[in-house]
C-alpha cells in the first residue's frame, strides 16, 4: 500500500537491510515535503534506521513487511514503524554507554537505541494483535 | 550514496551516508589500515551506530598495536552523535 496524503506518508518495506536505501528515500521525501530542518531530519532518520535495523536483526519472524508511517503535526513530526508479524519485544529500552570500562571492552550493541532515545522527544512501544508498533516523536523549533 | 577512499598521504575520506547497509564497503578500506591514520569527515553527511561500530572496531585493532585514528572536519550533527555516544572520549577529534 502506498498512501500519500498532505501531511501523512506511508510505505511498507521488506525486513531486509537492503530496504534501507528505500527507507532513506522515503524519509528524504517526507522531510523535504514538509520543510523539516536538517537537524531534526537527521535525528529522525537516524532513529528510523536504528529501529528498522533492530527489527531486521532481532525479529524472530524474518518474513513480512515493516510499515513506516510519517506524520507532520503542528510543532512536531511523528514516525511509526509497525511490524505486523512479531512477538512482543520492547526494543526501545537502552542503557547509557559505559565510560568506566576500557576501550577494548566497549561494545556497540544497544548504542543506536540509546542515541535515538537521547535525541528524540518521545519513544513508545506497543504490541497489539501480533503487531509491534514503535512511535518516534521529534519536536520542531518554532 | 556512500564512498570511501584512501589518499596517498594515508588520509581516508568518507563521503555521503555511512549507514548499516554501507558498513561492509567501509570495512574494506578500514580493515586495511595498519598504522595511525586520519579520517576526513568533511564530505560525510550522515553516520549511524553502524558507522560508529566499524570505526570503534578499527580503533580497537589499531590501538592494540599502539596506533590510532584521528577524525577531522565533522559537521555539527555528526559531532553531536559522537558526543552523545561518548565517542569523543575514545577518538581524537579535530
Amino acid at each position: 500500500m502506498n498512501r500519500d496524503e498532505s501531511k501523512t506518508l506511508e510505505l511498507r518495506f521488506p525486513k531486509d537491510l537492503r530496504s534501507l536505501e528505500g527507507v532513506f528515500s522515503f524519509l528524504d521525501r517526507f522531510m523535504k515535503g514538509h520543510d523539516v530542518n536538517a537537524e531534526p531530519a537527521y535525528i529522525m532518520t537516524l532513529a528510523v534506521e536504528e529501529f528498522f535495523t533492530n527489527i531486521v536483526k532481532y525479529d524472530s519472524h524474518k518474513d513480512g513487511l515493516v510499515s513506516i508511517r510519517a506524520l507532520r503535526e503542528p510543532g512536531r513530526i511523528i514516525i511509526q514503524l509497525s511490524d505486523e508479524n512479531s512477538d512482543r519485544f520492547d526494543v526501545t529500552q537502552s542503557n547509557a554507554p559505559r565510560d568506566d570500562i576500557p576501550l577494548e571492552q566497549r561494545k556497540i550493541g544497544g548504542l543506536g537505541i540509546y542515541l535515538s532515545n537521547q535525541m528524540l522527544d518521545d519513544v513508545r512501544y506497543e504490541h497489539v494483535n501480533n503487531t509491534s508498533t514503535i512511535t518516534l516523536v521529534k519536536n520542531l523549533e518554532t | 550514496m556512500f564512498n570511501i577512499s584512501r589518499n596517498e598521504d594515508n588520509t581516508v575520506v568518507l563521503e555521503g551516508r555511512l549507514d548499516a547497509s554501507q558498513v561492509e564497503a567501509a570495512a574494506v578500506v578500514l580493515d586495511a589500515l595498519t598504522t595511525s591514520s586520519v579520517i576526513d569527515f568533511s564530505k560525510l553527511d550522515y553516520i549511524s551506530s553502524a558507522g560508529l561500530g566499524i570505526l570503534l572496531k578499527t580503533q580497537k585493532r589499531l590501538g592494540s598495536a599502539g596506533q590510532s585514528l584521528t577524525l577531522i572536519h565533522m559537521n555539527k550533527m555528526i559531532r553531536d552523535v559522537f558526543r552523545i555516544a561518548r565517542f569523543d572520549l575514545i577518538f581524537k577529534i579535530e
